[in-house]
């Protein structure tokens, strides 16, 4: 005689949970009893407007016995027509990325995110992240820093403080590199592993149905596994850096572009920029015909790219290299005086302010660069 | 200002004891629940960590508390709804996860357990929602209308799941113990 099913589902199941005891109760219930009075903590502080994270990223500032400026500090002048660096910042820490927004220019590291005020000159205001930082943007009135455990930690800059807002799992793996974005209404990570562009809707995120999802949406799209993504022109552009690929969310056109490995996607008012990584170009392509535009050669193995002042920048590097920054003419493809050559590891470039920003991965520096004149 | 400094601290002290009291309560009926629906004991205490926390984070929200295990049940087996989702996608790209997720399954004695092992495969090779349904309903003892309160859904929704999953676990499972039994 054959067994009733649901007394081998309602047996197994028992045995299954009957085989089971959560590990250490007592050290779980310590963790959360910390997990919960940190988040308190931290909201209490940034609450109250005691400005830890100014006086914090401060005391940072004056440990970092590199370099001796401890805000600004004037260095030598480059050639009138180039483009030049007129400060450096210390920020303590190896910087992975800079971004900017309107809250000023935003600079991910080992254990922190850290706002640059432009004005002033030196660091504001800090954030602390729960694992090493990697990529950081700021849109939708947050900013958002990923960080090597593949989660998302959005702050909202209020004053000179930065209040933590939450943490989100976007990967379940440690060393995802994600590139970022924000789009109206949501923070888009891509996932080149994957092929997946994770979506973060803000609308739950600011108001969680309980129900854990945090409003995490996943899009796949088989003909293309980004590596860079951008919002511009009204769309949210993908690039796949290593097979050479551009085209926008949803749309089936694909251009094919010099790219390769450590590529970098920008998009000014009229039209897209890749910078090809490996393939050793930056190229101007046609948001609708995918037609190249422009095409300069330069050499290095990785690249970023900014947009501001009226001029693209291209930070382009090498191991064993000095690392170059081209102020480019984006009518033209002209690069305006002689292409700025950076010491230490150079890691990321932004514009803001009237000034490039460069971040040095090695000196724990931001430098800021005066625009040359064509 | 001292008076209400003191009753500053005793609310924080109650409510630092309803915190604690809330974890004791809860936390190994929940880490059991999200074993059995994921089969991975870190992942289901991590989760239910999570729970706990969101939980806690929106208490100001919540208007009835005497629903707070309603509200935990639905966070945990939600959160576990929406790993086993997305492992539906890492095991499409990523073997290695998928084998990790099979290192970690209960160390079953091959020849007590056979049918045991048997059946529990079929309950984890069912939707997510079919599998979260049938823990809830043999494994929990809950009534359809507390799954539906759970699962957010109408009593109907919970009533059908379990019926097309119970078809095919049946489908699935009689002609193996079938086969087995003629051995």
């Amino acid at each position: 005689m054959m067994p009733d099913i649901e007394n081998l589902i309602r047996s197994t199941l028992e045995d299954v949970g009957n085989s089971y005891e959560p590990t250490d109760t007592s050290a779980a219930r310590e963790r959360f009893l910390q997990r919960k009075r940190g988040r308190r903590f931290r909201l209490v502080i940034s609450g109250v407007a005691v400005t830890a994270a100014a006086v914090a990223a401060a005391l940072l500032v004056y440990s970092v016995p590199a370099t001796e400026e401890t805000d600004e500090a004037p260095l030598p002048p480059a050639a009138a027509s180039a483009p030049q660096p007129i400060a450096t910042i210390a920020v303590g820490e190896e910087p992975t990325s800079i971004s900017s927004g309107p809250g000023g220019v935003w600079v991910a590291q080992a254990d922190s995110v850290q706002r640059i005020d432009p004005e002033a000159g030196r660091v504001t205001a800090q954030g602390e992240l729960e694992a090493p930082g990697d990529e950081v943007v700021e849109g939708e009135g947050s900013v958002w820093v990923t960080d090597a455990e593949g989660s998302v930690t959005r702050f909202a800059p209020v004053g000179d403080d930065l209040v933590l807002q939450g943490r989100y799992s976007v990967v379940d793996r440690e060393d995802a590199h994600l590139d970022i974005a924000t789009v109206p209404g949501a923070f888009v990570a891509a996932d080149p592993e994957r092929g997946l562009i994770y979506e973060l809707n803000i609308e739950e995120l600011d108001d969680p149905p309980l129900d854990g999802l945090y409003g995490l949406s996943e899009d796949e799209d088989s003909s293309i596994a980004p590596t860079d993504v951008v919002y511009g022109l009204d769309r949210l552009w993908l690039l796949d850096g290593a097979a050479g690929n551009l085209g926008a969310q949803g749309s089936g056109d694909r251009f094919p572009v010099p790219a390769g490995q450590n590529a970098d996607l920008a998009v000014d008012g009229t039209a897209l920029w890749v910078a090809g990584g490996t393939a050793g170009r930056v190229v101007k392509v046609d948001p609708e015909t995918g037609e190249r535009l422009i095409d300069i050669v330069v050499d290095g193995a990785h690249t970023d790219l900014a947009v501001g002042g009226g001029f693209i920048w291209a930070l382009t590097g090498a191991p064993d290299t000095a690392s170059v920054l081209r102020q480019i003419d984006p009518a033209t493809g002209e690069i305006v005086g002689e292409p700025l050559v950076l010491e230490g590891r150079p890691t990321d470039v932004t514009f803001a302010a009237g000034s490039a920003w460069v971040s040095d991965g090695d000196g724990g520096l931001v430098i800021r660069i005066e625009p040359g004149r064509p | 200002m001292v008076e209400s400094g003191v009753h500053l601290i005793e609310s924080r002290v109650e409510r630092e004891r309803e915190v604690a009291a809330l974890f004791d309560r809860h936390y190994a009926p929940l880490c059991r629940l999200a074993y059995v629906i994921l089969g991975d004991a870190g992942l289901a205490e991590e989760i239910v960590m999570d729970a706990l926390l969101k939980t806690y984070n929106s208490w100001g929200g919540i208007r009835d508390h005497a629903r707070t295990d309603s509200y935990l049940r639905r966070a945990v087996v939600n959160l576990c709804r929406s790993k086993i989702r997305r492992r539906v996608i890492e095991r499409r790209v990523n073997q290695e996860t998928y084998k990790r997720e099979e290192r970690r399954a209960p160390a079953w004695d091959a020849e007590v357990h056979e049918t045991r092992r048997l059946v529990w495969e079929a309950i984890k090779s069912l939707p997510e929602r079919q599998r979260a349904t049938v823990v809830l309903r043999y494994f929990e003892d809950r009534s359809e209308a507390e799954i539906a309160e759970i699962l957010d859904c109408a009593q109907g929704t919970v009533k059908s799941q379990l019926s097309k999953a119970r078809a095919k676990l049946e489908r699935e499972l009689l002609p193996q113990l079938a086969a087995g039994r003629d051995a």
